[in-house]
């Protein structure tokens, strides 16, 4: 039934530009039907497994009944956003989490850039080999362990950490309960767990720059630093803008399982983000209409900043998403 | 922007594209809905090798899976069940977590016959929404659970749900590994001349002392950065308040525990254990590595955990230090004449449900009215007889090649998810260590008068209770961390209660109230 | 200017040397304690060398006969797994990539907004249902097959190949597929290595899929199995009976030797996959 009336609709709105439009369009079909058929195994994926499941979003403005089904349910409207909007800590948890994502972004993002051109410049293959592989080990370390080893390295009695410190006189420093170091903490942790890995993608990169161009460089007496100026980062340049608008669009995405496990009362002030609350409050009953709605809420503000963060580098570099 | 405005229409055709393409996929979706349904009848009649009295009956069921014990088919306790029972259950357990599976074969309405539940709170929910059934109405065809309800009120009730049905199989006799105690290293109070203390007072002057031996010790260490909740359970009781919202039974009404005087003098005490060295600095963030590090090394000397830790520490540590003696410590009472007591955590909140889909739901009835038998008690609790058990006079003894619990669990299945709901707690106990066995015995001594009663909540209630009840604990929890490490001072005590009370500390006290009274009023057996 | 450029490399080997001490170490020291006999793991005195060296944990580990089928589920998983998602994601981006392509935009847009919003865990598991995916090789590999930071990543590095080169492939008559057959893949080894050790390394790590979507245990994968056996010491919190006595204690060492096992197979990967990491192939190509 809704089938019909939409190609009514569809074809009604058509007659009136009938002629040129269907002349474009078999123009474009018959230029561009290779390239449909390449991509339509993707959009079936996208169509399936991730616009299909979306009908699962109705359960937001639903109080969700699992065994009567998402149909069935019971209509709520927004009273889940409204009781997000109305929770005392609404303006502090967006805050940490804003914050604790924008750290990531601004420390984070550049630190595998960093390595990929240090690693570019090593001349000994070995050796750029075993950095390249040992760098990326910390990327399998589950966060369960990760949160661990960071706080005990991190532990004002027998810490690592601390020891040093104590060696340089300092300290003990008491870090993991003290509000004020959990953002470099947690985005250090990051850092360390993921640049390795995250080099990989500049590392394939660097592969499409033509060496011709170190050697001409070289021959005028640029210097090194100069080389990477104005040879690497331009070579690179398209993946460095589109991981970074990729990652603007991520800065609230920040995984719960990391932040939950490092967390603890005395640093609730900073460390305590969307995703641990929602942790906290679907512990006590298994509401899924209350997190999924929080979900779209983020969901929403993260398409706004990939759409800005797109929009501008439109505006000032040749790389955009779309 | 008027880029923007073409840019939109493009976008409307591809998601009109998509809305159709999902019509139609969402068409042939639902044609498919039933395609796996079959499959839980099969194997009805399979092989007739039960006794001939008992006709053979097969019920599909989810069970949880322990990964010390992995579920196995081959278990003679299923057998066992067989023989007496006529009941084959066909097991599925989950690839991961329970509550995941439970989930997802509810939202897919594929239920098996038997659903095991991790808790009282996902049978409610569950039960109330239709998925389960009520066996309160099938207490006709329940002559042993009728008797036994009438037997163990309280645990009856505790199985009820806010709508005054029973959606989950009532237990009794297990939970007791969930006991959290206070322990302490007899070995080096004795060496020190200091006597097991009784109050708090007397802990912080044994503490001190061992400081003073010590200093680089923190005599005093808990896992508080892993199991906070159970461990705040055990300091308020210890100065007779609780975590959170409690039932006072010599005054018949609810209170709200951290808002009380006595929640002050315990974040008092524990001001000065910190401020004095006697609890490691980073106590909030102490994870189980740590903790268990400082216990063993003999860098601390209390601590409070799970009772099977007492055999945990002893095991692996008399091996190189054969003085090491880990021992049972009666709970200090905090107040001048307070109780001493350890919280109520001895009870278990997991069990069996029925599918209401289920269409043996009469059969399943009778099959589970065997286990609230004494032979089906004896059963679940000890085996068969001459296969695990002897029987000395009226004594039964598990045969000498069972020593440990688990190992026992694991060859027989016994005491396994699904292969019981009332226990005899004396087999699982004379698999102890004679200082776990002493320690069980000693700790009965300091229950507290009676459990603190947990009534079932409406929707609306637990809706309340996860949001209202999710601030007031962070302020809580945040507070707490606050007063004991110094960064807000204690003179601040008026002010914190006013900022609780504000975040509506009476509105939660009252949801208590309510469900409290409302299951007072329930008839346990049915009309 | 020759002195500039030595202190330039030495500076940079001395980052680069820290960077593996950092990296390196949390590794070795869990292979140490996975050696380690377990008084001395308990009493915290294993560094970064075995004390009471014992091949015990992973003797416990290793003679599970179930390990071995979940490791051939496991390669299975990932083999089939990532050759399929290089295929539609290497089609799917190369058509991105294409600016003469129709509705390029607005499908891309459509592909990001997925990144923000999901149906959630149960609306998808009853569309793999419906599709009859449960229990299969099939459901481990496509609900999976296609992550979207890949998709523009890969789109990306194929924007970057010189349009001059399509130009003759289509002088040469090639049509569009041709010219991605002929031209673009052979161009792109860097970046289908790349895209194929994430998609791998995924796939290998992938426990969620399985817990969803896999009920018979002869086809879990390693990381269930392992999982499973390192769960009971994890739990942190959570309901009060859910803890307690029911739940053995793990040894960190056991902890530590599963770890080694299940990942040290695909970390072996990376080290092969380097050898694509050329600069200059592509350019190489195109001259040649």
């Amino acid at each position: 039934m809704g089938q019909t009336s939409v190609l009514q609709k569809e074809s009604a709105g058509n007659n009136r530009g009938r002629p040129q439009l269907r002349e474009r369009v078999m123009r474009t079909w018959r230029k561009n039907k290779l390239l449909w058929l390449l991509f339509l195994p993707c959009l079936l994926y996208y169509l399936i497994f991730k616009y299909l499941p979306m009908f699962g979003l109705v359960i937001t403005f639903k109080d969700f009944n699992l065994f009567k089904g998402i149909w069935a349910s019971e209509w709520v409207g927004f009273k889940y956003y409204r009781l997000f909007l109305e929770n005392p800590d609404f303006l502090l948890l967006m805050k940490n989490t804003f914050l604790l994502g924008l750290y990531r972004l601004v420390f984070g993002f550049p630190a595998p850039i960093l390595l990929a051109i240090l690693l570019n410049e090593v001349r000994k293959a070995s050796f750029k080999r075993l950095v390249q592989t040992v760098s990326y080990l910390p990327h399998f370390i589950s966060n369960v362990i990760v949160a661990s080893m960071v706080i005990m390295f991190l532990s004002p009695t027998g810490g690592l950490i601390n020891n040093l410190l104590g060696g340089l006189g300092i300290g003990p420093v008491n870090f993991m309960n003290e509000p004020g170091f959990f953002r470099l903490i947690y985005v250090l942790s990051e850092i360390w767990q993921h640049i390795g890995w995250e080099t990989i993608i500049y590392l394939a990169a660097l592969t499409a720059i033509d060496p011709q161009l170190y050697e001409a460089a070289e021959m005028d007496g640029a210097s090194r630093l100069r080389r990477i100026w104005h040879i690497t980062l331009p070579g690179i340049s398209p993946a460095i803008v589109i991981t970074l608008i990729l990652n603007i669009g991520q800065v609230l995405e920040i995984g719960f399982e990391k932040v939950f496990l490092m967390q603890n009362p005395a640093i609730y002030e900073t460390a305590d983000i969307i995703s641990t609350y929602v942790y906290r409050v679907g512990m006590q009953q298994g509401n899924f209409s209350y997190g999924a709605s929080i979900d779209l809420f983020m969901g929403i503000i993260s398409l706004v900043f990939i759409y800005s963060a797109n929009w501008i580098s439109r505006r000032i570099s040749e790389t955009s998403l779309w | 922007m008027g880029m923007g405005v073409g840019y939109m229409k493009k976008w409307m055709t591809a998601s009109l594209l998509t809305v159709m393409a999902l019509l139609l996929l969402s068409g042939c979706s639902s044609n498919n809905n039933n395609a796996a349904a079959p499959e839980a009848a099969v194997q009805e009649g399979g092989e007739g090798s039960g006794s001939p009295s008992v006709p053979a009956k097969t019920f599909t069921a989810l069970l949880d899976n322990n990964a010390t014990f992995p579920y196995s088919e081959s278990w003679p306790v299923w057998s066992w069940l067989k023989e007496k029972t006529g009941v084959t259950l066909e097991v599925q357990t989950p690839s991961g977590e329970l509550e995941e599976s439970l989930n997802l074969a509810i939202a897919s309405k594929n239920l098996p016959d038997l659903l095991y539940m991790p808790n009282r709170k996902e049978s409610n929910k569950f039960g109330q929404q239709g998925a389960l059934v009520d066996i309160k109405e099938h207490l006709d065809k329940m002559p042993n659970l009728s008797k036994w309800i009438e037997k163990y009120p309280d645990e009856a009730k505790a199985a009820l749900s806010a709508d005054g049905k029973m959606y989950m199989f009532p237990n009794q006799g297990f939970g007791e590994t969930n006991r959290l105690v206070w322990m302490y290293r007899k070995d080096v109070f004795d060496k020190e001349g200091l006597k097991a203390p009784t109050t708090y007072e007397e802990l912080h002057e044994a503490l001190k002392v061992l400081k003073a031996k010590y200093p680089d010790s923190f005599p005093l260490s808990i896992r508080y950065g892993q199991n906070p909740d159970e461990l705040n359970a055990s300091m308020t009781i210890n100065f007779g308040t609780s975590e959170g919202a409690y039932y006072n039974f010599d005054t018949s009404e609810w209170h709200y525990g951290p808002t009380e005087p006595a929640y002050k003098e315990m974040l008092g005490m524990w001001k000065s254990f910190y401020d004095e060295g006697l609890i490691p600095p980073d106590f909030l963030s102490l994870q189980t590595k740590q903790w268990q590090d400082m216990v063993s090394t003999g860098k601390s000397f209390v601590t409070v955990d799970y009772i099977s830790r007492i055999d945990f520490f002893n095991n692996a540590m008399q091996k190189d230090n054969p003085e090491f003696n880990m021992q049972f410590l009666a709970p200090p009472a905090g107040l001048p004449d307070g109780k001493q007591l350890n919280p109520y955590f001895h009870y278990l909140e997991s069990g069996l449900t029925v599918a209401s889909t289920s269409k043996q739901i009469d059969d399943i009835m009778a099959y589970m009215d065997f286990f609230y038998t004494e032979e089906g008690r004896t059963l679940a609790s000890w085996g068969k007889e001459g296969e695990t058990y002897v029987k000395e006079g009226d004594v039964i003894k598990f045969k000498p090649e069972y020593t440990d619990v688990t190992e026992m669990r694991k060859q027989t299945g016994l005491q396994t998810s699904g292969t019981y709901t009332w226990i005899d707690f004396d087999a699982h106990l004379s698999l102890f260590s004679d200082n776990l066995k002493h320690a069980y015995e000693e700790a009965a001594k300091y229950d507290p008068s009676a459990m603190q009663p947990r009534p079932a909540f409406t929707e609306q209630e637990n809706e309340v209770i996860s949001l209202t009840g999710e601030a007031i604990n962070k302020h809580r929890d945040e507070s707490f961390a606050k007063f004991v490490t110094g960064s807000r001072n204690l003179a601040e005590w008026d002010m914190y209660v006013e900022e609780m009370n504000s975040l509506g500390v009476d509105k939660l006290i009252a949801v208590y109230k309510d469900a409290y009274d409302r299951m007072q009023n329930v008839q346990l057996n049915g009309d | 200017m020759k002195f500039r450029i030595n202190l330039f490399s030495i500076i940079n080997g001395i980052v680069l040397l820290l960077v593996v001490v950092a990296t390196l170490y949390p590794f070795v020291h869990m292979l140490a304690v996975s050696l380690s006999s377990d008084s001395n793991v308990i009493q915290n005195k294993v560094s970064i060398w075995p004390k009471g060296f014992n091949l015990d944990m992973y003797k416990v580990v290793l003679e599970d006969s179930k390990i071995w089928v979940a490791y051939k589920n496991t390669i299975i998983y990932t083999v089939t797994g990532t050759l399929i998602s290089l295929l539609i994601t290497s089609t799917g981006a190369y058509a991105l990539s294409r600016s003469d392509m129709a509705l390029r935009k607005s499908l891309t847009l459509m592909i990001v907004v997925t990144m923000f919003f999901s149906g959630g865990m149960i609306p998808t598991f009853l569309v793999v249902r419906s599709l009859n995916l449960v229990d299969t090789v099939w459901g481990m590999v496509l609900p999976g097959a296609v992550s979207t930071w890949n998709l523009i990543l890969m789109r990306t590095f194929f924007a970057g190949i010189p349009k001059e080169l399509e130009e003759s492939g289509r002088m040469d008559g090639l049509h569009d597929i041709g010219i991605f057959a002929r031209i673009i893949v052979p161009l792109s080894k860097a970046s289908f290595a790349t895209i194929a050790l994430f998609y791998a390394v995924s796939m290998w790590n992938n426990f969620l899929g399985p817990l969803l979507y896999l009920r018979s245990s002869e086809l879990f994968p390693l990381q269930v199995l392992l999982r499973n056996l390192v769960l009971a010491g994890s739990t942190s919190s959570g309901d009060v009976a859910g803890i307690g006595g029911d739940n053995q204690i793990v040894e960190e060492s056991l902890k530590y030797a599963t770890i080694m096992v299940s990942t040290l197979p695909i970390l072996a990967v990376y080290p092969f996959i380097q050898k694509y990491f050329v600069q200059g192939a592509m350019i190489g190509a195109v001259k040649g």
